[in-house]
């Protein structure tokens, strides 16, 4: 029987991986939250779980110190940057220096380290932090020999994860806006191909490295959206391209970039009043050409502004595909999705969110 | 009611059908008539962002006026001729030129199966505007109530149909400001017949959102008083009766250039009142209990209605409402909420108003 340490189990994705971890046989499952508020869920669902701070070096080796893994997805998040900075490479440190020796360690990091909401390599302030901690993670396990995994998670779903309810909320609401029709990458993976991943990290000691755990061959978000339209019992209503809101900018022609200045003007009333006084030493016909001019860009972003208002929000973000480096061989989500199942109590289906439902089927 | 008079000989002209492509994506020409403000600063500036639509020609009997708008949108001018059957042929025409001149454009468009979009007012009085209705099949003729398209307006219609406060007992409309600037147009102001006049000018659009919300079929004036000057009503207080489905219901009614208002309409109901203000809006304010305006004070909560989307919020959006509602029910042979006919109620109210005015001012 392994022993296998969830840091931040009272988090999102730790609350899940934990209590679909707990279906492993092989494995025992060992939460670990600051304080009882945050393990409640877990307890009353019957996990035993350890309480204490990670970041704490003593308190560490009493939380983790007779783990034969660790799962590091414990993050500091209070919102002031340095603070946060400082905890969770307290936290990498500790998760590092804690564990019994050689026993393999889990970084959870992020996509986000790639950007893919930017066509190019310019990460965010959550991307580039995890960048850091990766390497100050990889480089820590080196020197104490530990093997190190750092797995980059996609979006996450799972039956906990707030954007399994939204796209849920989304399909018992009716028609649902796809960027691409659905058809792009989603960049998406499954609560339990982590839990598989940390299994197979437990059980069979693949070679450590870094590896992007998103679902391979990759699913698209038709994919996803059918899957939990399935599973709902509820048919997925896709909405026309014509009903989507463009994000196109409408800047590229010389008349889209006059309407864009003329629009940026608009709403400069120190340089249009400027611009004003030169304009009176210009011919009245040029002056009245140029105000119907301004009054036809103040009326076009007027309807664009209602056109779009009438059109649906894209229900995802429209980011790049990533390429994936995956972790090993893995069987689709669904098979998994079976393999490490939640409690019947939690399960998804049409009856769960009662008050939405009964909106939804008014 | 207004002298109709001077307006030229009527003849009786049998509704024609609309010609050409009749597919529901055609592109519809337009033909302007009339190069005044409301179309270089309104019409046109709308009208060249709606899809579908060509437009053909902005003509007015001054030339130079005609050049100077269409130049600024790059769009030919037309003189207006004497022989109106020159003026060239098109799917649908924006006609806005002074209401006493505008009968020769209707039975000229009317024998060509010409839609017509007519600013407001559409005719001089209700015998004018029936009339007139005669001519054209519904879809083809609409007039520019275009308060009808706000997203307040539209979602007040809803809950007073719907009964969501219970039935509508009665309506309190109050617009106006002091107005001394007459704008470009000032001649306008200063003439009845052209549809000067707080309550055909401004008052007609209040009056009509509060019939188009009641459903109203008529308003019976009960009392009213009229301020006018050099001819002109500036200012106009009334009690009027609404018609409605549910039975009777109260319209007090006030309109002024003369000093601020409101700005807004009520709608009352047994346990509730509800605002919304007489400019385009997402929103409607909802006062509640039984001393409605006491409990607002004392809780300093001042709950909204709020529509997600579907009408404007904007005077360019209303705009551009009311010519795709127009343009697309021309498509589609269908009658729109602008159209004619269902203008008639407001168009009796205003004459009948201004009748009893006159009677007892």
């Amino acid at each position: 029987m392994k022993r296998v340490a969830i840091l931040g189990a009272n988090g999102q994705v730790g609350t899940e991986v934990s209590l679909r971890l707990r279906s492993v046989e092989e494995i025992e499952v060992v939460p670990i939250a600051r304080n009882v508020s945050g393990s409640a869920f877990l307890r009353l669902n019957g996990l035993e779980c350890r309480h204490g701070r990670i970041s704490d070096p003593d308190e560490a080796q009493d939380l983790i110190g007779d783990c034969d893994v660790v799962v590091n997805l414990a993050l500091s998040n209070s919102g002031i940057p340095s603070v946060d900075r400082q905890i969770n490479r307290q936290i990498v440190h500790n998760i590092v220096a804690a564990p019994k020796p050689g026993a393999p360690i889990i970084f959870a990091s992020t996509i986000m380290v790639y950007a893919p909401a930017m066509k190019v390599w310019f990460p965010d302030s959550y991307g580039l932090e995890k960048v850091i901690a990766e390497r100050m993670f990889r480089r820590l396990c080196r020197a104490s020999h530990h093997p190190a995994f750092v797995f980059r998670l996609g979006h996450v779903m799972g039956e906990l994860q707030n954007i399994t309810r939204k796209i849920c909320d989304e399909i018992r609401g009716g028609t649902v806006a796809l960027p691409h029709k659905g058809l792009r990458a989603s960049n998406t993976v499954f609560t339990s191909a982590i839990v598989e991943a940390i299994a197979q990290v437990a059980l069979a000691a693949p070679t450590p490295g870094t590896f992007d755990l998103i679902t391979f061959p990759q699913w698209s978000w038709l994919d996803v959206y059918r899957y939990y339209a399935d599973e709902l019992g509820l048919p997925l209503q896709l909405a026309r391209p014509q009903e989507v809101q463009s994000s196109q900018s409408g800047a590229t022609s010389p008349t889209g970039l006059m309407r864009h200045l003329l629009g940026y003007l608009a709403n400069h009333h120190a340089i249009t009043e400027r611009l004003t006084f030169l304009l009176a030493f210009l011919p009245r016909s040029v002056n009245q050409r140029v105000y119907l001019r301004y009054l036809q860009t103040r009326a076009r972003n007027e309807i664009n502004a209602l056109r779009q208002s009438e059109k649906l929000d894209l229900c995802v973000e429209d980011w790049r595909e990533l390429s994936v480096r995956g972790f090993g061989t893995m069987p689709d989500p669904i098979s998994l999705m079976k393999r490490y199942p939640l409690p019947s109590s939690l399960a998804l289906s049409a009856s769960q969110m009662p008050f939405a439902h009964q909106l939804s089927s008014r | 009611m207004i002298k109709t008079t001077d307006t030229p000989a009527k003849t009786k002209i049998e509704p024609s059908p609309v010609i050409g492509d009749r597919s529901a994506d055609r592109v519809l020409s337009v033909g302007i008539v009339g190069a005044g403000e409301i179309v270089s600063r309104t019409h046109l500036p709308v009208l060249t962002a709606c899809e579908r639509v060509r437009i053909d020609y902005v003509a007015d009997k001054n030339f130079e006026v005609a050049r100077a708008v269409a130049g600024s949108y790059k769009l030919p001018p037309v003189t207006v001729p004497n022989d109106l059957g020159e003026l060239p042929q098109t799917d649908i025409v924006l006609l806005a030129v002074p209401v006493a001149a505008r009968w020769p454009y209707y039975e000229l468009f009317a024998k060509r199966g010409t839609s017509v979009l007519a600013e407001k007012p559409l005719a001089a009085g209700i015998t004018d505007a029936e009339q007139l209705c005669s001519l054209y099949p519904e879809h083809s003729l609409a007039c520019g109530f275009q308060r009808r398209t706000y997203a307040s307006v539209g979602l007040a219609k809803l809950l007073v149909a719907e009964k969501w406060f219970g039935t509508l007992r009665s309506i309190s409309v109050s617009e106006g400001a002091l107005t001394t600037k007459t704008g470009a147009d000032s001649r306008f102001y200063d003439d009845a017949a052209s549809g000067g006049g707080v309550l055909m000018d401004l008052g007609c659009h209040s009056l009509d959102v509060a019939m188009y919300i009641s459903n109203a079929s008529r308003a019976i004036p009960n009392q009213q008083h009229f301020v006018y000057d050099h001819g002109i009503d500036r200012e106009v207080e009334a009690h009027l009766t609404l018609l409605t489905a549910d039975g009777e219901c109260g319209l007090d009614y006030f309109v002024s250039w003369l000093q601020p208002a409101r700005n807004t309409v009520e709608l009352h109901f047994e346990n509730c009142s509800l605002s919304l203000s007489c400019r385009p809006s997402l929103e409607i304010e909802i006062v509640g209990g039984r001393d409605q305006a006491q409990v607002t004070n004392h809780s300093g909560v001042l709950p909204m209605l709020a529509a997600k989307r579907g009408g404007a919020v904007t005077v360019y959006q209303a705009f551009y409402l009311e010519w795709t509602t127009f343009l697309d029910g021309v498509r589609a042979r269908q009658a729109s909420k602008l159209s004619a006919r269902s203008c008639l109620p407001t168009i009796r109210a205003v004459e009948d108003l201004y009748t009893a005015g006159k009677l007892n001012p």
